[in-house]
């Protein structure tokens, strides 16, 4: 009995232990990875991230830090660079003047302004859009780096997001960051990355054929491929110089006739800080030799390339009704499910 | 003597492993392993007194999910609190599929529950490391405690709560419902007289900000209103939130109006304008001129309202007192020579 009972406990305690491990596990696992994003406030007197200084705030330096006697600092370039021009020798000069205006005086109030910097793919244009509306379309250079500032921008919680097309015309998800922008002060977003593209290059594959699932994200990046089936398969390979990155997948571990899907995300090593994006779009496929079938528009309800405010109307318009395109998800009823469906496929 | 594995004593612990001490731990460690996203209102606990206004803030904490789509229920005791107003200005989220204007305070008040729900394009995955702020708000629900409340009235312990219909989607393009805690505010009330300090009233007094510019999109689609011509408008504000739309065709009235707006004059031969209004009273409007096809906002601050009337009014009163002094003085001058004359 004793035994028994011994049994039991020791069977909960490992039980306990398990679910625990379980959950927590695919629980971290289901959730995706961020990138490393981070904002600075250039204004706000207090030196973080990428800031070596703000205003008046030096970190505890003073022209005595750069072999002067005399003087005053300067901060400039938006916080990441200290300006000793104005620090001098002076013979038998004494107190090395601290940093910010003379006479402590204080930095005249500058203008709102965003800067965000991010990657996409090379040689594209990252479409900007803010509280859901396109204002400004951006180049990326060959890395696929890409910056772009304002002024015209009103202070308190702002949503940024970005989307572009890549080479092969595949569109990225819409990456949005949602943060609080300071008056008369430079906020500035870094790390602003899109996950990869990704697209199969036939829609119906036959079970054990090859199916070519590529895109494109930043140059000579790890770009793991996520497939989904019972098990989960995971299949990595690199990005080249130009982004563009491709796998030959084996589908004869997937089930026969039914849909799947595939996503992906990037890897790098950046200042050696690893840094792992969002992931891409799900792309689906059908395994088998009967065709998905598939009339509507997906999100785009007006058909006109776009998913916004006009398709958001005509959602609106069928709230609450059985209307076959606008019930995204075909459950009968126009609801806040396909609502939540267009906010993934926005593109404003 | 029996020996048992289980029941081992620790040298310097003495703790025996029973049942009842597994399930403690069990619920020790369950904090640690929630998951899913969080609703919750803040304050958590606060006390008032009669008279008193103050403000309960609903904040979305994704638990590193990303949540594109929110849809709050809220009840509060109507018998012993008013809801003054809906703060959104502050909002995380940009597109509102269901949004209470100031014109529905009264029958929100009536039946005691606020719901609205609206969307993030993208989804909103957390607050990012730097932000100066939180980050995290749906909206501020304003509260007054009237200081006349019939009959005795002792202290009063109540809640405002985030009703379990509140939703939460993932922004994984499958429309998936995400877990969802919810975490209420209890709330105080002592049967005193309070301060009567009103902040929401100060800050739609100092709100001078009128709604962002925006444009009127006309649209023609088979799909809906018969093919018929519709507009689209949406824009957002930054301080107390839009409340509500206008659009006026030609020489017709203004008219509240929500987009997608079927338009009454399908000729599109005439002017047409929509008004954004914030619950501070500033408004932006936004016209579409049908032979430019194209649209000119015009922004109106609310303060600027009053400036302008008060320099016209100015203005008139100067000229009437000029052409008054104007007329005496030729009245005088035509008058005294008479009267000398007649002297």
């Amino acid at each position: 009995m004793e035994l028994w009972k011994g049994f039991l406990k020791i069977l909960l305690l490992i039980s306990t232990f398990w679910f625990f491990l379980f959950f927590s596990l695919k629980t971290f696992a289901q959730k995706q990875v961020p990138t490393i994003v981070g904002i600075s406030v250039c204004g706000d007197g207090s030196i973080d991230g990428f800031e070596v200084c703000d205003g008046d705030n030096f970190g505890g330096k003073t022209c005595a830090t750069y072999g002067y006697n005399r003087g005053y600092l300067l901060c400039v370039d938006n916080c990441t660079r200290i300006s000793a021009e104005h620090c001098y020798t002076e013979p038998g000069g004494m107190g090395a003047g601290g940093g910010g205006y003379p006479g402590g005086a204080t930095a005249p109030l500058g203008p709102t302004t965003l800067i965000i910097l991010g990657r996409a793919y090379p040689d594209t244009e990252v479409k900007i859009l803010k509280d859901g509306k396109e204002i400004a379309r951006v180049k990326t250079d060959s890395q696929a780096n890409f910056s772009w500032q304002t002024n015209d921008i009103t202070p308190g919680v702002n949503s940024l997001s970005f989307w572009a097309d890549d080479k092969f015309g595949l569109r990225s998800i819409l990456y949005t960051l949602t943060f609080e922008v300071m008056p008369n002060a430079v906020t500035t977003v870094r790390g602003a990355y899109l996950p990869p593209t990704i697209g199969v290059d036939k829609n119906v594959v036959k079970r054990g054929e090859n199916l070519k699932i590529f895109g494109q994200t930043i140059p000579e990046a790890k770009v793991p491929v996520y497939v989904a089936s019972p098990a989960e398969i995971v299949k990595e390979t690199d990005s080249k110089k130009t982004g563009e990155w491709e796998i030959l997948f084996d589908t004869s571990p997937l089930e026969d006739e039914s849909m799947h899907t595939a996503k992906s995300q990037f890897k790098t090593v950046i200042e050696g800080a690893t840094i792992v994006s969002g992931f891409s779009k799900f792309v689906s496929f059908y395994v088998g030799k009967k065709p998905p079938a598939g009339a509507c528009p997906g999100a785009d309800l007006n058909q006109d390339g776009k998913v916004n405010l006009t398709d958001f109307s005509i959602l609106l318009y069928y709230w609450g009704t059985n209307n076959p395109c606008a019930d995204q998800n075909q459950d009968g009823k126009v609801n806040l499910v396909d609502f939540s469906i267009m906010m993934y496929y926005w593109t404003g | 003597m029996k020996f048992s594995i289980f029941n081992f004593r620790c040298p310097i612990f003495d703790f025996r492993f029973s049942i009842s001490k597994v399930f403690l731990l069990v619920f020790l460690f369950l904090p640690v392993f929630a998951f899913g996203a969080s609703l919750s209102l803040e304050p958590k606990e606060a006390e008032y007194k009669l008279g008193d206004h103050f403000g309960v803030k609903i904040r979305l904490d994704p638990e590193g999910e990303c949540i594109n789509t929110v849809s709050v229920d809220l009840s509060f005791p109507n018998d012993i609190l008013v809801v003054e107003g809906i703060d959104f200005g502050e909002s995380i989220v940009t597109i509102w599929v269901e949004k209470p204007s100031s014109l529905e305070i009264k029958k929100i008040n009536e039946i005691g529950k606020i719901s609205f729900s609206g969307g993030i394009p993208g989804g909103y995955c957390g607050r990012i490391p730097g932000d100066p702020g939180q980050t995290n708000l749906i909206a501020e629900v304003r509260f007054f405690v009237p200081s006349m409340i019939v009959g005795e009235m002792g202290e009063r312990t109540e809640e405002i709560k985030i009703l379990e219909t509140s939703q939460v989607f993932l922004n994984d393009g499958k429309g998936t419902l995400a877990k969802l805690n919810l975490q209420n505010s209890k709330i105080k009330i002592l049967p005193q007289s309070g301060e009567g300090l009103n902040e929401w009233r100060e800050k739609l007094l100092n709100d001078t900000t009128p709604p962002e510019p925006f444009e009127i999109q006309i649209q023609k689609d088979p799909a809906i209103f018969d093919g018929k011509y519709f507009i689209v408008f949406y824009t957002t504000d930054k301080e107390t939130g839009v409340d509500y739309y206008m659009v006026k065709e030609g020489e017709r009235e203004w008219k509240v109006a929500k987009s997608p707006y079927l338009l009454e004059n399908q000729n599109l031969d005439e002017e047409i304008k929509v008004k954004a209004v914030d619950r501070a009273g500033n408004e932006t409007i936004a016209t579409y001129y049908q032979e430019k096809a194209k649209t000119k906002e015009k922004t109106i601050p609310k303060k600027e309202i009053s400036q302008k009337k008060i320099t016209e009014i100015l203005t008139l009163s100067l000229l009437t007192l000029i052409l008054i002094i104007f007329l005496g003085f030729l009245f005088k001058r035509k008058l005294l020579p008479k009267k000398k004359k007649n002297n």
